[in-house]
């Protein structure tokens, strides 16, 4: 319908749209323009001589302006103008749904336009802001990125995307706009943007990330609750869930179970029943059948492990509620024994709660006896000052640091809630939802924060990081030493938890995680996990065993691209008849009734996956050459990069986003690397595999190149979501994608305005897409590319020069499906596949059509490889498919 | 101030004087104002007058029950010879099985009670009963598998289930869709989708979501999802045929009847609204094997339209709970013979048109 009125509106005019009318003519000004003040509560307009020409009234939300005679007064997406010396109304620009609606008064003439937004997953619902410039120019943004300008009449003049969602557009004097987004602060001049977003964070492969001892089985596959590193031959680890935890042992060649007989869950029939059974159940249980929880592992100043855990009585009167103890249970030479002479003492240390809630003990130890043991703000401690046994409760850090100790108390339920510190048992400092104070006195409220989830020091330096003081807020890290604190930047926007050896090696980590050096953060993104510092700059963080690369190869740098004018509208490219010259047929691979994507090797040889599985194509049978255990499906479409003898590299998922480079035909080899997101590799002539990614953090890898010398970064390339790769020579390559990122559920693709890169080996250029994301790129010759995306959208480049297509159907209209596919033998022989059981080719001349009925009429193609001496392959979620010559 | 907003219709106004050219600037690149967007524009052909419905003298056959049967909730079968009933006993699920000749009750299996079945699915041979479960404090989807001579039960979040070969499809509106334990795509998360909270699908990856409450309906190919929107006030049931379209019944309010049809059109890409009786009112539907196969199940009466014809038929249950289209055409429509409680289970066999 958008297409139809615009095409009206074009038709209607008979050429491009008119010269917008400006803005009348202001009244002839007065010696000196009259001057606004804005106060409180009021705008007042003064003339020369002082005297009051007109007031309105204003609040603190209101964006004011003052340009070509008028005042622009924006405020939630709608600006209204007033003559600056009458203060006579003049209308409004404002946004109604999906158009720009200007209101006016006569002679004015208002109008209405329709709003575009790039091609995105189905289910999003647009936001969008509104500015008026200095000029008249109207800027609206929209949370996917897109910018759209207009001239003061509504002709539009031109269309542009920027990185992640637009927030807001605010109107400078000096005619730009600041653009918020959700990746950054943007200027955009009437031309196009001036300048996006910095990066926040950089990716680095400075460090190596390998599989810890976590990663062997058994516990591989269990929940791991709480791990004590005491050497690389004697680590422990808690595991399971709250019902079922167990204890292992790895002494450097396995992991063992060590039993511990004194924890049993409670009888879970009658937590999981429901109700009103979960009371008659948990009524009829005989008293004193108890629940042990192993909650922490432990190891004291002396070296005895100890399993720190809570007993829970089900309360009688009130089911649903329990009784909670600690319960220390030791290590003895072959299982661990409860410390059944504590338990007089730690009687103390009871509460009552409902259900199962996280209550965790807390534990630190100092040479010398200090010992400190706190259950939800109860705390005992021995060797202490008596601020350790304070009902405020305790937590410790850096227990034999050269300061002693510090200290953090609860308050109310919440054991992190919040933090005081002690150093030597003397508060210098507390941090809690006020800020930072000392004695009594708050001396930075900025680092007010309502719930402090770690704490690490080491001597006179503390860390603390609160995570997000509100929903959807970054964490803030706090650094200070016994005389002042600062505010970090910090690379893990949602850092939960510290740990390090000294001031020169932190670690911090969230849903990424990063090392600081002393200067400055190495961001290590696919990375998660808790911290347990098992080495100077050496962690494990999760199931992962971090540690700096010896011998880390240089970055791949290339000079920054130059940020490119807004693209033209892309050209119509109208179908052709359908190609008689080939024919679909079903094929049949055994295992493979479908398969996601298709690679073929420098040998010609083919190879093929699904969501779950890889195989090389043998005659009219696959032969398996991995399967994906864990980890999610195999979903990235271009996950393969086959070398000659069977072997390659593919892509396969870790954990949640993560994605590990591995090499195939190497059972049991680490991988190469992980990182977010990662979506295509392909390989080059030379040997080496290009790797991009759609990751939405700018401190992830875009890119990647793999060669026999190692792993290099690629940097300097635009920040965006990349979906595929195609390298002509190392010196001669493309990367395709989306300004902006999606997730789905089961993998990233890039959305918002697409862009097609350009690497020779030493600079980057970029070109805009208008129609949206690229999802697929081919190379089909020296300079040249095709790549194609969302929205029918093409973008073909030659010698540096850009022109962008999107598909016309029968009757002239654009045919909007996803293209997902692009293949060729050369120049003119291109081979296009999408949504709708879209296959088409390119000539060089025309686009046309292949039959692909026989794949039923809504198949999506997601991999092809184009026909040669021998047939060609098309691959979808529905199907596979050979490409043979028309008898 | 004279606002002209849509009177001034467009800038089509603004073509007839043609203004100064603006300030001077570089010159910018042509460009439209809006290009389409990816989804296809809502259906705009009108319908041509609508058909009468012929009122059919087929008459309908009740299957017999065991005595003191209960409302039926759940019908459907593997074929002819092999239904599967559910009915609600109150405290307890009563599983009943037609053979091709008779109903029987089977001997039902220690699963929670408070279960009310809505769907009998297959996981190859073995039937599978689907329905929302409802404790006092929480609520979840009963899955309940007929195991040898038993039934194994599994209770999970309340979530849409379908079957596809040996695997179920679960869909937990707005969170995940997963076949087997492999996770989905999902559409992107927003208000909008959050309403899609409707399943229909012809394989796990060739899925529709719809928002009965606001018209909403997209795709999901197995890689990607797109906006088909009907141009519906409330999308009230979507099927899917054998020919890789989809029927929709649409309406004005999520809460009433609906009385419009539609069905996409996968060579043209979009919704096409057919002529339907003008007494047509009808709360789902269910597409049989034939080409334009489609029964319209209303409470008072249901339309079967089928070689370009409507048929219609009287409801003769008090209380229509659940419908199934045999392999053979004939459509079950099961649920309560009276409104009065304890209701008496009542199942019927429609006949189809044979050959029309």
């Amino acid at each position: 319908v958008k297409r139809v009125l615009a095409a009206l509106f074009l038709a209607a005019c008979g050429a491009p749209p008119p010269p917008a009318p400006p803005l009348p003519a202001p009244p002839p000004p007065p010696a000196r323009e009259p001057a606004l003040e804005i106060g409180k509560d009021a705008l007042t307009v003064r003339d020369a001589s002082g005297q009051v020409l007109w007031r309105a009234s204003h609040d603190r939300y209101q964006k004011v302006l003052v340009a070509q005679g008028r005042v622009l007064i924006a405020r939630s997406g709608r600006v209204a103008l007033r003559d600056l010396a009458s203060g006579a109304e003049r209308g409004s620009v404002s946004l109604d749904g999906d158009a720009l609606v200007r209101e006016t008064v006569a002679p004015e003439v208002g109008f209405r336009v329709p709003l575009r937004l790039y091609p995105a997953a189905a289910g999003r619902t647009a936001e969008r802001a509104l500015a008026v410039g200095a000029d008249g120019t109207i800027l609206v943004g929209a949370s996917d990125g897109s910018l759209l300008a207009f001239d003061p009449g509504g002709a539009p003049r031109f269309q542009t995307g920027v990185r992640g969602a637009v927030r807001s557009i605010e109107a400078r004097p000096d005619g730009t706009f600041a653009v918020e987004t959700r990746a950054g602060d943007v200027v955009v001049g009437p031309e196009g943007v001036r300048a996006e977003a910095p990066p926040r964070g950089a990716p680095s492969l400075a460090f190596r990330v390998q599989p810890n001892l976590l990663q062997e089985p058994p516990v591989d596959r269990l929940e791991v609750a709480s791990t004590l590193y005491v050497a690389r031959d004697d680590v422990w680890a808690l595991t399971g869930d709250w019902a079922h935890r167990r204890v292992y042992h790895h002494d450097g060649k396995a992991w063992r179970e060590v039993p511990a007989p004194g924890l049993h869950p409670l009888d879970r029939r009658c937590w999981l029943a429901g109700t009103p059974e979960r009371e008659r159940r948990c009524n009829a249980l005989p008293v004193g059948q108890d629940e042990v929880q192993a909650d922490r592992l432990a190891r004291t100043p002396e070296g005895k492990i100890l399993l720190l855990a809570t007993r829970r009585y089900p309360m009688r009167a009130a089911p649903a509620w329990v009784s909670v103890e600690l319960a220390v249970f030791e290590y003895a030479g072959s299982a661990f024994r409860e410390r059944a002479e504590l338990r007089k003492a730690l009687d103390k240390t009871r509460v009552e709660m409902g259900g199962h809630g996280g209550l965790f003990p807390l534990y630190a130890a100092a040479p010398g006896g200090k010992e400190v043991l706190c259950l939800n703000g109860e705390c005992l401690a021995r060797g202490l000052p008596p601020a350790f046994r304070s009902r405020q409760g305790a937590a410790v850090a850096d227990p034999a640091g050269p300061r002693g100790w510090v200290h953090f108390s609860t308050e109310g339920n919440d054991a992190f809630q919040p933090i005081g510190l002690t150093f030597g048992g003397q508060a210098l400092f507390r941090l809690d939802e006020t800020g930072i104070s000392r004695d009594g006195v708050v001396v930075d409220p900025d680092a007010a924060c309502g719930g402090y989830s770690d704490l690490w020091a080491s001597g006179d330096e503390v860390w603390a990081v609160c995570a997000g003081r509100q929903q959807n807020e970054e964490s803030q890290l706090t650094r200070g030493s016994g005389k002042a604190f600062t505010h970090v930047p910090t690379p893990v926007p949602d850092a939960y938890q510290l740990g390090g050896t000294g001031p020169d090696d932190v670690w911090i980590a969230g849903q990424s995680s990063a090392h600081f050096d002393g200067r400055a953060f190495t961001a290590l993104s696919g990375v998660s996990g808790a911290i347990v510092v098992v080495g100077r700059e050496e962690a494990w963080i999760g199931r992962w065993h971090v540690s700096r690369d010896p011998a880390p190869q240089p970055d791949l740098a290339g000079a920054p691209a130059p940020l490119p004018a807004p693209a033209p509208e892309s050209r119509a490219l109208a179908l052709g008849s359908v190609d008689p010259r080939v024919r679909l047929e079903p094929a049949s691979l055994g295992i493979f009734p479908g398969a996601l994507g298709l690679a073929q090797g420098p040998d010609g040889q083919v190879w093929i996956h699904d969501t779950r599985r890889i195989a090389v194509v043998a005659g009219d049978s696959a032969r398996l050459v991995h399967s994906v255990s864990s980890g999610g499906p195999l979903r990235c479409q271009r996950c393969l990069a086959p070398a000659a003898d069977g072997k390659g590299l593919a892509l396969t998922p870790a954990e949640d986003r993560v994605v590990s480079l591995v090499p195939l035909a190497a059972p049991g080899a680490p991988p190469l690397t992980r990182a977010p997101d990662l979506l295509a590799l392909a390989r080059s002539p030379s040997g080496a595999v290009w790797i991009v990614g759609a990751a939405e953090g700018d401190a992830a890898p875009r890119a990647l190149v793999h060669t026999a010398a190692g792993l290099r970064l690629v940097r300097g390339l635009p920040l965006a979501a990349y979906a595929d790769v195609a390298p002509w020579t190392d010196d001669d390559v493309w990367l395709a994608g989306g300004l902006s990122s999606f997730h789905d559920g089961v993998r990233a693709w890039p959305e918002g305005e697409g862009l097609l890169v350009h690497f020779d080996g030493r600079a980057f250029t970029r070109h805009r897409a208008p129609d949206g994301a690229l999802l697929a790129v081919v190379a089909v010759g020296p300079g040249e590319a095709w790549a194609v995306g969302r929205g029918g959208g093409l973008l073909h480049v030659k010698a540096g020069t850009a022109e962008a297509f999107h598909l016309e159907g029968e009757g002239g209209k654009a045919l909007r499906v996803a293209l997902r596919a692009v293949a060729a033998s050369g120049p003119d022989d291109v081979w296009i596949a999408g949504d709708g059981s879209t296959l088409l080719r390119w000539d060089g001349k025309s686009l046309r059509r292949v039959d692909a009925r026989a794949a039923g009429p809504d198949a999506a193609f997601t991999a092809l490889i184009v026909p040669s001496a021998a047939p060609g392959w098309l691959a979808g979620p529905s199907g596979l498919w050979r490409l043979r010559p028309a008898p | 101030v004279f606002p002209l907003r849509a009177a001034v219709c467009l800038a089509l106004a603004a073509c007839s004087a043609a203004p100064p050219p603006p300030p001077a600037l570089p010159p910018p690149p042509v460009v439209t104002a809006a290009p389409a967007t990816a989804s296809p524009p809502p259906v705009a052909v009108e319908p041509p007058p609508p058909p009468a419905a012929v009122l059919s003298e087929r008459p309908l056959t009740p299957v017999p029950l065991p005595p003191k049967t209960p409302a039926i909730t759940a019908v459907g079968g593997r074929d002819d010879g092999e239904v599967w009933l559910f009915a609600d006993g109150g405290d307890e699920v009563i599983p009943l099985r037609w053979d091709g000749a008779h109903v029987a009750k089977v001997p039902g299996g220690g699963c929670p009670k408070r279960t009310t079945y809505e769907r009998v699915l297959f996981l190859g041979d073995v039937p599978v009963a689907v329905g929302p479960y409802a404790d006092f404090d929480e609520a979840g989807t009963m899955i309940t598998r007929r195991t040898g001579r038993t039934w194994a039960c599994e209770v999970g979040p309340v979530r849409q289930i379908l079957a596809f070969g040996p695997a179920l499809l679960r869909y937990s509106p707005g969170y995940e869709l997963v076949y087997g334990s492999e996770r989905q795509p999902m559409p992107a998360r927003g208000e909008a989708s959050y309403e899609l909270r409707a399943i229909a699908a012809r394989a796990p990856h060739d899925v529709w979501l719809y928002a009965q409450s606001r018209g909403d309906v997209v795709h999901g190919n197995g890689v990607g999802w797109e906006s088909r929107p009907p141009g519906v006030a409330a999308a009230l049931a979507l099927e899917v045929d054998s020919a890789g379209g989809a029927w929709l019944l649409g309406g004005d309010d999520a809460k009433q009847e609906g009385h419009a049809l539609l069905r996409w059109d996968p060579g043209a890409r979009a919704w096409q609204r057919l002529p339907v009786p003008d007494d047509l009112r009808a709360g789902a539907l269910r597409v049989g094997g034939r080409r334009d196969d489609v029964w319209l199940i209303g409470k008072a009466h249901f339309h079967h339209l089928v070689g370009g014809v409507f048929h219609r038929f009287v409801n003769p249950l008090a209380e229509l709970r659940a419908a199934w289209v045999a392999p053979s055409g004939e459509l079950w429509i099961a649920g309560a013979a009276t409104a009065t409680r304890p209701a008496a289970g009542a199942v019927y066999r429609v006949p189809t048109e044979k050959n029309p």
